[in-house]
């Protein structure tokens, strides 16, 4: 007689009891097996999480990286105003914000001629180029807004590069423009500053002259 | 048997079986479990890192160019990735050197241990020949014996009325044979290298969509991608850095619109100890080894273009087994942050809208080959360089198996600091936002810093070829190797024809920053009074100390004292002053001095050579020549693995002499094979006999250490203590040292079993009573 069969009159008795005990001891040794499995497979590799930018054919990153540092984020765009000018870096943009207006300004550079020549001369010609967009009101344009300072304090001027085509005294909404400015200056390092009423600074630009 | 007493008999028969099973698997039982008591301790030394031996698998070196730790890891840029992401995901290192100034002499010396000379200190601005035979390399005595034991000493220097210190272009950049780099000695430890550089062999041109293979055929077409024609040899044909440049190349030294890589920014060409030696009829000397895993030190398989399909970072990763153990890669002109503007592709265009990186377009893994929708460089063109690589890196099989990337610079540029600008205003937020520069930081622009003995120290061997030799008056005649690049000095070598004055200086090498000494200047703004020694200037900067002070009722022979500028401030309009600065008037014993009277603007002199002073100069009374210039300054460094708590902070000085020593120990290179002697030690052994080359030998010197490597066990909690530089490793029985996701599903697996067991028996016992 099969088990099944010898097992079967007595479900409902002590028997019945100890195949349901046995059903569970079993599935219960199971289940763990299974849990001794995945956790020695855990062991081999570590978790992933989901990749923020999953590279091809890769596996994702691993479990110690904090998570909230795999999701990129772009260069922070500085909020400059009168109250508070920001300072960041060339290439940056800034927003800044007046009472009448607010533009998206850059200022890239400088650009140096004569790199990796043996002798290096204390000073050089710089190049910078300023973008603006964005605007949401008349934005003065002028060379004369800008000023660079160089780490021991001296003020350059820069101006218009000669046969450049000169922009527009206003910018407007809607409008986009990209000008030069140029100035001699000491290489190391300066900061390149923008004040669009002469005066009162709103944004300032960390920059090297870098001529090696 | 009562029901009621099974769970008793259960948790006996788990308990029973739970011992027997730990038993039969070997795994020490915790004293509160079972009585046995612990073996006997067998203290188990793991290396001086405080890693096991073989831990690390693979190490990533990206080497940026020319910030300060002031200009990068303190928030004056808002170069998010660098500044805030990459310290949150690792171990920041605030305080670690650059070997010197400028480029060259940092990156000969990370992969050698050798200390600068004037040629490597200048970027091999003249000719790429070689420094000397193996012959000059000081082989007499040991370390105990001679300080330079070991270093290249430059023939240059015995033509020199110093005996040291021979001027740009008499030196020589490349090294002989016997000159050992890491890389040697990974080939005899049976490890595996590569070395990465974007650009080499091609580029992708301005306005053009796609890279395109040698666009400047004959501009690194040397052995180990060296500059010049692959006819360049450094014994008898050396490269001409500067002039006759061949067809289509405009510079060796910086980067040229359709090829972005500089030699001198790459080690593997300036020694021969990787590239043979060859004469005029072919080759002389061969390297001192080759590759374990089989090519040569110079094949495609070892330098290669960082986004080659077939030999690439991107194709290399795919695989632990096709990853090197270590991979040094350096970017372009433009991505290590060098150019401010970039002359060619910058990886703008590599990035989605969103702003991550786009892998796939136009060619997958290959940024170059977008076209770029700006030319920013700087640490903006850095950080799209990071961005899109290191996501690469930590999501491959070999980071993950063991891996640790390390992205420092080469040496420090001072910051926007001598005024105080260099502050930031985006300091709420990032693991250093505690780290407020200062003043002091433009200083520290030319030091030296490491630990030595448990001791951090402002200086590091200057060598044999780049010393701080000063005159009978204090003046400095030799640069160092800080080549005085940011600090003014007093003039030496004011007359170089028809002799030199003084007699044993050496032109064209002792200067003051930016070129010149300082002349004479007015500081119309500064103010002061008869009740204070400290007069307010807000044009005062650090190196103005020792300057001779005049003015009305400036006392006689005083001198500008301690500088302070304290900032930043944010100027509203464009004449205001970007810190407040002031100074203390001394006298020229450097005692405080009074004015007389109120202040209203001071003239500060011109600085002179004091033995040859020209009308209105001032010797400087104040001047240390041993001080300052000693090194390349503070650069920072950033490390990221699984052996490091992420979010972490070291404050211990390590230079580039440091990180030799740890990748060394990392790799156990002195394990190697290659012990035929050098003129000074073995490419195994090194010069300690511990693996240590050059410098690296230092004694006391301490590599990376439990401070950096804060998660020795990989996550892992685990004993350990620290034993002088070394960790020694408890003993641990096997259950301590489980980890949790292993140790409890094999307890639940035992009280399992026993759970059957105590079944089978209730049933069997049933089955007997039936």
């Amino acid at each position: 007689m099969s088990s099944l069969v010898r097992n079967a009159p007595a479900r409902s008795g002590p028997a019945s009891a100890i195949t349901a005990e046995v059903r569970v001891g079993r599935l219960a040794a199971f289940v763990m097996l299974i849990l001794v499995v995945l956790a020695l497979a855990g062991c081999g590799s570590a978790p992933h999480h989901p990749a923020a930018s999953k590279a091809k054919h890769f596996g994702g990153y691993p479990s110690f990286l904090p998570r909230n540092t795999l999701n990129y984020h772009s260069d922070t765009v500085l909020t400059g105003t009168v109250q508070r000018p920001a300072l960041t870096s060339q290439g940056d943009g800034v927003e800044v914000k007046t009472p009448a207006w607010s533009v998206l300004i850059t200022v890239t550079g400088p650009q140096v001629p004569g790199e990796g020549l043996p002798y290096q001369a204390p000073t050089t010609t710089c190049t910078w180029v300023v973008t603006m967009s964005d605007a949401t009101g008349s934005v003065p344009v002028s060379p004369s807004d800008f000023s660079s300072i160089d780490d021991f304090n001296h003020v350059y001027w820069p101006t218009f590069v000669a046969g450049q085509p000169q922009p527009p005294k206003i910018l407007r909404p809607g409008m986009k423009l990209s000008f030069e400015l140029r100035a001699v200056e000491a290489i190391g390092e300066g900061l390149m500053r923008w004040a669009p009423d002469g005066n009162n600074i709103v944004a300032k630009w960390d920059f090297v002259v870098e001529n090696d | 048997m009562p029901i009621s007493r099974a769970p008793h008999r259960l948790l006996r028969a788990a308990t029973g079986c739970a011992v027997g099973v730990l038993a039969l698997v070997g795994v020490g039982v915790p004293v509160s479990i079972a009585s046995a008591a612990p073996a006997p301790p067998q203290a188990v030394t793991i290396s001086s890192t405080g890693l096991k031996p073989g831990a690390i698998k693979h190490v990533w070196l990206i080497i940026l160019e020319n910030k300060s730790f002031d200009a990068t890891f303190t928030g004056l840029n808002q170069n998010s990735y660098l500044w805030k992401t990459l310290p949150a995901q690792g171990v920041l290192l605030k305080n670690y050197y650059g070997t010197g100034h400028s480029s060259q002499d940092n990156y000969l010396a990370m992969v050698s241990g050798q200390a600068p000379n004037e040629d490597t200190q200048e970027d091999c601005a003249i000719s790429d020949k070689l420094i000397g035979p193996n012959s000059d390399i000081v082989s007499k005595g040991n370390l105990r014996t001679d300080a330079n034991f070991g270093q290249m000493d430059s023939p240059a220097n015995a033509s020199q009325p110093s005996g040291a210190n021979a001027p740009l272009g008499q030196n020589g950049c490349t090294y002989p044979t016997d000159v050992p780099t890491l890389f040697n000695q990974l080939n005899a430890a049976g490890e595996s290298w590569k070395g990465y550089a974007q650009d080499i062999g091609g580029a992708q041109t301005p306005g053009s969509t796609s890279f395109v293979p040698d666009t400047v055929p004959n501009r690194e077409a040397a052995t180990c991608a060296g500059p010049g024609t692959a006819a360049n040899n450094p014994d008898t044909n050396p490269t001409s850095m500067s002039s006759n440049f061949p067809a289509g190349v405009t510079t060796f030294t910086s980067a040229q619109a359709n090829d972005q890589y500089v030699a001198k920014h790459f080690p593997f060409p300036w020694f021969e100890g990787l590239t043979g030696a060859v004469n005029a009829s072919g080759p002389d000397t061969p390297p001192l080894n080759e590759p374990s895993n089989g090519g040569t030190n110079c094949d495609a398989n070892h330098i290669a273009n960082l986004d080659s399909p077939t030999v690439g970072l991107v194709h290399d990763l795919q695989s632990a087994a096709t990853t090197p153990a270590f991979s040094w890669i350096t970017p372009n002109n433009c991505s290590d942050a060098h150019d401010a503007v970039c002359h060619g592709n910058n990886l703008s265009g590599a990035f989605n809208s969103n702003g991550t990186p786009n892998y796939n377009s136009p060619t997958p893994f290959d940024p170059e080959t977008t076209s770029p929708v700006n030319f920013t460089g700087g640490l903006y063109a850095s950080d799209l360089f990071l961005e899109y690589y290191i996501p690469l890196i930590e999501q491959s099989p070999a980071f993950k198996q063991g891996g640790l990337i390390d992205v420092t610079f080469d040496e420090a540029f001072p910051a926007f600091t001598y005024t105080g600008n260099s502050f930031n205003n985006a300091n709420d937020f990032g693991p250093t936002s505690s780290d407020q520069p200062n003043f002091t930081s433009s200083i520290i622009s030319d030091t030296a810093g490491e630990n030595l003995f448990g001791r951090n120290v402002h200086f590091e061997p200057t060598g044999p070829n780049s010393t701080l030799g000063t005159n009978a008056q204090g003046d400095q005649l030799y640069p160092g190797p800080g080549n005085n690049a940011f600090v003014d000095r007093p003039p030496v070598c004011t007359q170089t024809t028809p002799a030199l004055v003084p007699a044993d200086c050496v032109p064209g090498i002792v200067r003051g920053g930016a070129g010149s000494p300082p002349g004479a200047r007015t500081d119309a703004g500064a103010t002061g009074s008869s009740a204070s020694n400290v007069i307010a200037d807000n044009s005062i900067v650090a190196d103005d100390t020792g300057r001779q002070v005049t003015g009305t009722n400036i006392p006689a022979n005083s001198f500008v004292g301690a500088v302070s500028d304290i900032g930043p401030n944010f100027p509203t309009t464009s004449s205001g002053a970007a810190d407040t600065g002031s100074f203390q008037l001394v006298d020229q014993n450097g005692n405080a001095a009074d004015p007389t009277g109120p202040v209203s603007g001071i003239t500060l002199s011109a600085e002179g050579d004091p033995s040859d002073l020209a009308a209105g100069q001032t010797p400087d009374p104040l001047f240390n020549a041993t001080l300052p210039t000693t090194g390349g300054g503070d650069t920072g460094s950033v490390l990221i693995s699984p052996f490091i708590r992420p979010g972490t902070v070291s404050d211990v000085y390590y230079n580039h002499y440091s990180w030799l020593a740890t990748m060394e120990d990392i790799f156990n290179v002195k394990s190697g094979h290659d012990r035929t002697k050098l003129a000074a030690g073995t490419v195994s052994g090194g010069l300690d006999g511990q693996g240590h080359l050059g410098y690296a030998a230092q004694p006391g010197l301490r590599p990376f250490g439990l401070d950096v490597f804060n998660n020795p066990f990989g996550g892992r909690p685990g004993p350990f203590q620290l034993d002088a530089f070394n960790v020694v490793q408890l003993p641990q029985p096997l259950w301590q040292r489980m980890s949790l996701a292993v140790a409890t599903p094999l307890l639940a697996l035992t009280a399992g079993a026993g759970y059957l067991w105590y079944l089978r028996r209730r049933r069997t016992a049933l089955s007997g009573r039936s």
